[in-house]
Parts: structure tokens; sequence; C-alpha cells
């Protein structure tokens, strides 16, 4: 063989590579966790078998974090027994699902369901990647405000199974009993006389809008105006005078000492560590509750000057992909199986999340954290789903951590909020 | 080099070879049907251009040299250059919240939109049948109770003139196993032929038809679809408003002037640039975020040059014991993954419970603000960036400074030149010459150093009366971050990537300028 030739040798070896590489194609890497996919076929009509078992077996993909995915696995396989249906499960950061949706669904890659929140409701529906769902029969059982919160612009998108609002945690050694009225809760911090005896997220060197906007709410301040579930873009009510009314009050205790200059974990240590009696978060909190030791107990957050605070709700679901091929089989385990009891058992007892199927807010009655969150949640108003909110969040939290840091007023912080609010929304 | 010719046909060294080409050639090939199918043509251009390149190189004779350069053209074009392009491709678009698809994918979704009516999408209760001859049949049951029984439709054929059947039995409250020659689907045989009845409608007289949504449910819609789109004039005509709706900047914006979503990416050209000009929340703070940007990138690479070459020159000197173990030591800052010792920094910091308030509280000194007063917060940033960089410089110049020839230092010393002289006439200058282009490196780097920013501060603390969310550490990349993924509505991809070209542009230009001041400096000295 002469030098020159070399090449044509390789390139008869790449050619026999590629082939081999085509041909051995068909197997392409699954990273997904099946749930048992075998299921014997006993019981099949006979006149029926002989259409259907020729086809393959249609699969379901569903993206979920570790928590939930738990309980899909539990309820898959009774519906996989049933239909045939297989149903993968794949796990994904609960934080990636929202980009990644987005990214996978036009491509051809994404999931059938996903889970998500009601707040990306609107930019995912925005996006084109959510497929609106019918309720019905399914849906009766579930609480108005699950199902208000995951509808955007009049169109239902989502199965919930969980909701989130902050409330109240208090040391049950340091205060007798939960305070109705935020004038009982500033007299049980003079009665123990302790600085900073309220703590929560969002001053110091922290950002935190989600965790102050009870405050802004129990005086009548609102983000965007809202009629009939349709949120209105440019009605911005931060500078309403019940919001600079709320923020108000916030600048006055922190001003006092009552409120401290707290970010999330010092919030959280203060109130572990048994030196700070009140805390304001959410249900989240509660997986890690049997390791405290101080004794406490959640309670909704008490009143301001006569107003009901009104945290934001958000509400944890089952999204369709408008890029699923299975579409059918898939509202059939969304509606007879994630939307049962059974389903939103499996769910509550994976998650730990306060639930809002009827049957399971009854049974967890007896649960008084769980019981309190949901009351606080039943007072609370969903997060604005449509696509503005992305404009609130940043300059909101910015202007309340300036005002509970001392260095702005009331007034100010509100103004600055709205108008920079409205600016990003014009554009 | 004799050992070139090792490559010679018979040789163990040259099937290896081949054996390598033709796995890589093997999965280029695999790939390209891949690409095709989703129309990625650029990157199957880029692919085949990298497997030709490859085979050019590796089998020809005459590519010699090109053996070498060849595995680093490739990878630089697809980690450097391509995402570079596909930056500046971005740029160009209007890809944001609503404009994500493509626009057939935007068309097949309205089309598939049916016309909503007062009373309109009842929902039902379903069941399916099927006769021995395979027609399907729907039973579906409507919240007052009134029950229809009925050949199904494929929804895109002509209605059916007669579709409802008698049942001959009560089925008003639970449906039978049979009626007439139809036999109940099971979940299983209902679901195994879902995609067919996806399709099938059931007409219903007078009132609408019944579509199935899911195994047992279906919903009363009114028959016809919303949307219909015609490609010969490229417009979309909405039934239910009884409106035309035409194509503007990827996105249907209809008579009646609402704007339909989704919409579509599109190629704008440059108007996100002009945006960026023009847009007085970007404008405005630009100067303030610019400087403090420069005075970050400057500092950065000022302290951990300084901090690194004061540690190598001690390390210098042979005097000193445990050399080695001190090395290893001073590189450990550098072998923790960035993101991890930042989020130890913040806990450090923090102003209550942080371990430096608490050593500064139990000298006698007061509690610092580090993250939360806008002085303190920029002097923690550079304070932690000089412990993450300060290994690096501290590498490179041990490197450089073992290169210095001690002739030249000891001829000065003996000229009479203190220590101080020798070290600012002779070891600093020669010492720039090797490292001048790596802090050149070094401060591009730290000019777009967006982790530990977003990390360490998130920007802030807040600029009081900003009129857009502004904090006082914030530097270009993570200001205009801020900016166009928390837009007005959603996310501004195209924006931000026009940002990005954008400080690409300020980075290369103030590097090229260095670059010259470098090379005036190798005149003088190299």
């Amino acid at each position: 063989m002469t030098f020159k030739k070399m090449p044509w040798v390789a390139l008869l070896a790449v050619f026999a590579l590629v082939v081999a590489a085509c041909g051995g194609g068909d197997d392409a890497a699954d990273e997904t966790t099946t749930t048992e996919a075998e299921v014997t076929t006993t019981t099949a009509a006979p006149e029926t078998t002989t259409t259907t078992e020729a086809a393959p077996a249609i699969e379901l993909l569903i993206w979920a974090d570790e928590n939930r995915a738990s309980a899909i696995e539990e309820v898959a396989p009774a519906f996989t027994e049933e239909t045939g249906v297989v149903i993968n499960v794949e796990l994904v950061d609960f934080g990636q699902i929202r980009d990644q949706v987005g990214v996978a669904g036009p491509a051809g890659e994404g999931p059938d369901i996903f889970i998500g929140a009601s707040d990306w409701v609107g930019e995912l529906a925005t996006n084109g990647v959510l497929e609106p769902i019918e309720g019905g029969a399914w849906s009766a059982p579930f609480t108005d405000a699950s199902l208000n919160a995951l509808t955007f612009d009049g169109t239902l998108y989502g199965v919930p199974y969980a909701v989130e609002a902050v409330a109240l945690y208090y040391n049950t050694d340091l205060v007798a009993e939960a305070p109705a009225t935020f004038d009982d809760l500033i007299a049980a911090c003079e009665a123990d006389a302790v600085e900073a005896c309220l703590g929560v997220p969002g001053a110091g060197d922290a950002t935190d809008a989600y965790h102050n906007y009870p405050f802004i709410s129990a005086t009548g301040g609102y983000i965007f105006g809202e009629a009939d579930g349709v949120y209105d873009p440019t009605d911005v009510g931060l500078d309403s005078e019940g919001a600079i009314a709320g923020a108000e009050f916030l600048s006055e205790i922190s001003a006092s000492g009552v409120l401290g200059k707290t970010n999330y974990d010092e919030a959280k240590n203060l109130f572990l560590a048994g030196e700070q009696p009140f805390w304001i978060t959410g249900p989240w909190e509660l997986g890690g509750a049997a390791d405290w030791t101080v004794p406490w107990s959640v309670a909704k957050i008490p009143t301001i000057e006569g107003g009901t605070p009104q945290p934001f709700i958000g509400v944890q679901a089952f999204f369709l992909s408008s890029f699923s091929e299975n579409k059918l089989v898939a509202q059939s385990f969304l509606f007879d199986f994630i939307a049962s009891e059974e389903g939103q058992n499996a769910l509550f007892a994976a998650d730990g999340r306060p639930p809002v199927h009827q049957t399971i807010i009854d049974n967890v009655a007896g649960n008084a954290a769980i019981s309190a969150f949901g009351a606080s949640a039943a007072d609370g108003v969903p997060i604005p789903n449509i696509p503005e909110m992305s404009s609130v969040w940043g300059t909101l939290g910015d202007n309340l951590q300036l005002l509970r840091n001392g260095e702005i007023d009331a007034n100010t912080a509100m103004t600055t909020a709205a108008e920079a609010v409205r600016a990003a929304i014009e554009g | 080099m004799n050992r070139a010719r090792s490559s010679s046909p018979l040789s163990w060294g040259f099937w290896v070879k081949i054996g390598v080409i033709a796995i890589i050639d093997a999965l280029i090939v695999f790939t390209v049907p891949v690409l095709i199918a989703n129309e990625s043509y650029l990157l199957l251009t880029m692919f085949v251009g990298a497997a030709l390149l490859l085979n050019w190189a590796y089998l020809s004779p005459r590519a010699e040299a090109s053996k070498w350069l060849a595995p680093g053209l490739i990878f630089m074009a697809i980690f450097v250059v391509f995402p570079v392009i596909y930056t500046g491709y971005v740029s160009l678009t209007n890809w944001q919240t609503g404009n994500v698809l493509a626009k057939q994918q935007v068309i097949d979704q309205l089309e598939s939109q049916v016309i909503r009516a007062e009373g309109d999408g009842v929902p039902l209760e379903l069941d399916i049948y099927r006769d021995p001859a395979g027609q399907l049949a729907f039973l579906v049951r409507d919240p007052e109770g009134n029950t229809y029984f009925g050949i199904a439709r494929d929804r895109t054929s002509d209605p059916i003139d007669d579709p409802l059947i008698d049942p001959g039995v009560d089925i008003s409250v639970e449906s039978p196993d049979q009626i007439g020659d139809f036999q109940i689907l099971s979940l299983r045989d209902l679901l195994a032929i879902a995609n067919q009845i996806e399709n099938l409608v059931l007409d219903i007289p007078g009132q609408g038809v019944a579509r199935a949504q899911s195994a047992s449910t279906a919903q009363l819609i009114q028959a016809g679809q919303r949307y219909a789109y015609d490609p010969n004039t490229d417009t979309l005509f909405d039934a239910q408003e009884d409106v035309t709706c035409s194509i503007e900047a990827g996105n249907f914006i209809c008579e009646d002037g609402r704007r339909l979503d989704p919409g579509w990416v599109i190629v704008e050209g440059f108007d996100n640039y002009a945006e960026v000009f023009t847009n007085e929340r970007i404008r405005n703070p630009f100067v303030k975020v610019f400087t403090w940007n420069l005075i970050f990138a400057l500092g950065s690479v000022f302290i951990t040059f300084a901090i690194g070459l004061a540690l190598a020159n001690a390390l210098q000197d042979e005097r000193l014991r445990g050399r080695a173990v001190y090395r290893s030591i001073y590189i450990l800052p550098y072998a923790i993954p960035a993101f991890l010792s930042v989020l130890v920094w913040r806990g450090l910091l923090n102003e209550s419970y942080g371990q430096v308030n608490n050593l500064l509280e139990s000298l006698g000194l007061n509690a610092i603000p580090w993250l939360g007063d806008p002085f303190w917060a920029k002097v923690a940033v550079l304070l932690v960036n000089a412990w993450l960089g300060f290994p690096y410089m501290f590498l490179i110049t041990s490197g450089a400074l073992t290169a210095i020839p001690e002739e030249l230092k000891e001829a000065a010393r003996v000229d009479g030149a203190s220590a101080w002289r020798v070290f600012r006439t002779i070891t600093l200058p020669l010492l720039l010459v090797s490292t001048a282009p790596l802090l050149i490196g070094s401060f591009a780097f730290n000019f777009n150093n967006f982790v530990l920013i977003f990390m360490l501060t998130n920007g802030g603390p807040p600029v009081p009366s900003a009129a857009v969310p502004l904090g006082e550490t914030d530097i270009l990349i993570s200001f205009t971050f801020d900016l166009a993924v928390n837009a007005g509505r959603g996310n501004q991809f195209a924006l931000g990537s026009a940002i990005v070209v954008m400080i690409f542009v300020i980075v290369a230009v103030l590097s090229a300028v260095s670059f010259r001041f470098t090379k005036r400096l190798e005149e003088v000295y190299g």
C-alpha cells in the first residue's frame, strides 16, 4: 500500500463505522425513571385485543421535582395497570422547569405534563406552551381560589394540588395566645420587652416583596387592578392610598423596633433560637419543624388597623404542554388520577403543603399548622399571573427594603415603585 | 520532526488514528438527519465543516501543520465563536415573552382554538362504545342529566345526517355495558386509540358538538374553529369576531386592535440596539453603573495582582522554610468553586451574625453593615474578589518571577540599589512584560463578573428613588440582566443579547487599547 492510498483506506473505515452507528441508532439513551411498564394483559377482552395489541404502548412524560416525583410514582402504577399507558417521570429542578418547558416544548423534546406554580401561567400561556384545561366534574371538589389562581385571561390552565401563603409562626413559650390584631402583637412584644420581636424577610441586606405584601394589602393596597379574574396592567395600585398606608405602618413598626431588620435566614435563626417571638413565612418551613427546639404554633397574620392582611397565594399545579402528542391520555391521567382523592392524598403525603381538594382539607382539619396556613391562604389574593408581574418584584422589594431600613419614607417608596412599574410596562 | 513519519500505513498509531476519526465522522454523520429535521442549518454547517477540516488535517499528507491546530480551532468554533454568533443573531430578533415559537407553530395553535359563545364549554360526562364493525359511539351526559347517544364522526368530516341513536334502554343515570351492538370500551382499549378519539365529535342537533377531552369527559362546543389562516394573503380570519388579522412584527394584529398571543420569532434588525441608546431606563443609570464597573474591574485586577505578587515575592526567598506548604495553602481559594465561596462570604459578612463583624466587635470596634451600606458593599465586593482572585495572580507571578534572570538583580545590588529600587526598576517592569496580557484577560473577566455580583450582593443595596431596579454594586451585566429578564412584560431575551454584544464591544476595545500599551512595554523592556 502506498502512502497516497491512505486516505481511501481511512474513508472506507469511516464508512463502515457510519453504517454501524446508524444501524444501532434506535435505542437512544433515556434518562427517565420508568415505573413498572410491564403490565400483565390477562383481562383484556378477546374481541378488542386484536386491534390494540399491535400498537406500541403509549407513554407520558412528566417533569417533576424530587418531592412530587415520588407522589406521582405512587399513583402511576394504578394508571398503568388500568390503561397500559406508561408514565415516565423525569426529575427536573423546580426552578428550572419554567424556563425549560419554553425551550424543550417547541423543539419537540418537552414533557406532556409538568408541575409548576400559578404565577407562571401568564408567561407560559402567552408564549403558547400551555394547553387550556377544561373544568368539569373533576374540578368540583377544588377550592375556587386555587382554580382562580390558575386562570389567565378567563381560561383555566392546570390541575391544582397545593396552596402556599405566608402566616404567623409564634413561640408559645413567649406568647400565650395568637394575637388577633397588630396592637395585641405589639402589646405582647412590650410585655416581653423584646426588641425586634417580629421577623419578616426583606430588610437589612435582603430584598423580598413577597413576604411584605400582606402589609401592603391589609390597608387596601394592590398591585394590578382586577375584574373577574382579568388583570389590568395599566392600573398599578402600588401608590394607591391603601398601599401607602400599609407602607406607612411597615415604616412605623420598623422605626419603633417591633419589626427587625432581618433577611430570611436572620429572621429564621432568631425565631429558632427563641429570641424572637414572631416570624412570618410560609408552610415550606414545616418540613424541618420536627427538629425545632422552640415550642411553636401558627396563626393568621393579625389584622392591621382593622384591615385583614391578604398574603400572596401561590398554587402548585400540574400543567399540560400544548406540544403534547397525547393530550387525551394526559388529561385522562390528570382528571381521573391526579385530581382524584387518592392522587391528591398521595401528593399531600409526599409534599406536605396545604391541600386544595375539599376532602383532603377536611381530612387534615386536625393538623393545626396546615389548617392555619389554609386559613391564611383563604384570606389571600393570587400572585398576579400576568407576564407584567416580572416588572414588580425587583422594584417593590428594593423600595420596601429601603423603607424598612429607614432610608426612605412610605410615600417615596411606593410612588417610586409604582412609577418604575409603569415605566417598565410602557417600555 | 522525524517521528512524524511514524504514521506509516502499517503502524499501530495509524490504525488508532483512523479509528478515532472514523468514530468522530460516524457521530457527525449520525447527527446530520437530526439537525436537518430540526432545521438547525447553522449547527449543521459547523458540524460538517468541522468534520471535513478534521479529515483533511489528519488524512492529507500536505496538512501536517494543521494537525496540531485543528482540534483547537474546532473547540474554539464550538465554544466561543458559535455562542457569540448566536448571541449576535438573537440580538437581531424579537425573542421575548410572547414571541418564542416558530410561525407555523403559532398558526397551528391558533387554528386549534374553537369558537367560544355564551353557554359554551359545558362539561359533559363521556363514555365511548364500539360495535363489531369498529364504529365508535359517544354517550354524553350534561350537568342537567340530559343524555345523548350517537355515532361519532371525525371533526373534519361532514356532519352525519342523523347521528343520534335511540339506545332502547334507560341511560340517563348509568351507562350500560352494551347498547345494541355497541360494547362499552374499557379505559385501556380507549386510550390505545386515544389519538383517534381526540379528533372525534358527536353532533347534538340544536346544541353543538361534544368533543372528547379525556377518557371520561367531553365538552360541548359550537362547531367550528375560530381562526383560519390564509397562506395566499398571509392573514388570519377570526370567525368569532368576524375580523381579519394581519401580521405585524411577529404577531397577528386584528382589525379590532387585538394583538394575538402567542407570536413568533422574527429577525427585526437593529431595533434592540436602537432601544439601548434611546431607552431612558437604560441610558440614565449608564454612567453611574459604568463608572463603578470600571472601578470594580480595575480595582480587582490591581488588588489581586498586588497580593499575588507580594506573596510570590516573599515565597521566592530561599531562607523561608516549608514553601511548598504555603504555596498549596495559597492555591486553596482557587480550588473551591467560586459560587460556593461567595455564598460562604455572604454568611461571613452578615451584619448581625457574620464572623467578620463578631471579630470586629470582640476587638471593640463597631459592626460594619457590609452588604447593606452603599460604600461598604463596594468594599465587600472588592474584598471577596481579592480572596477569589489572588491565587491566580500568585500562580502566574510565581512563574514569571523565576524567569527573571538573577544576574540583573545581582548587578543592581552590586551597584548599591536598595531592595525596593531593584523591585521597582527591574523586577516589576520585566514581570509586566510577561504578565500584562493575563492582567488584561483578568480585567475582561472581572468586567463581566456576573457570578460574584449576583451571588454576593445581587447588585444591592438598592439605590433610593431609582426609576429602574438599580443597586449600588450593580455592574453593567447584572444591571442589564435585571432589565432584560425582569422586563415590563416577562423577559426580553433579544434586548439582553444586544446589551451583551455591546458589552463585548466595550471590553474588546478596552482590551485592544491595553494590548497596544503592553506592546510599547515590550519594545522598551523586551
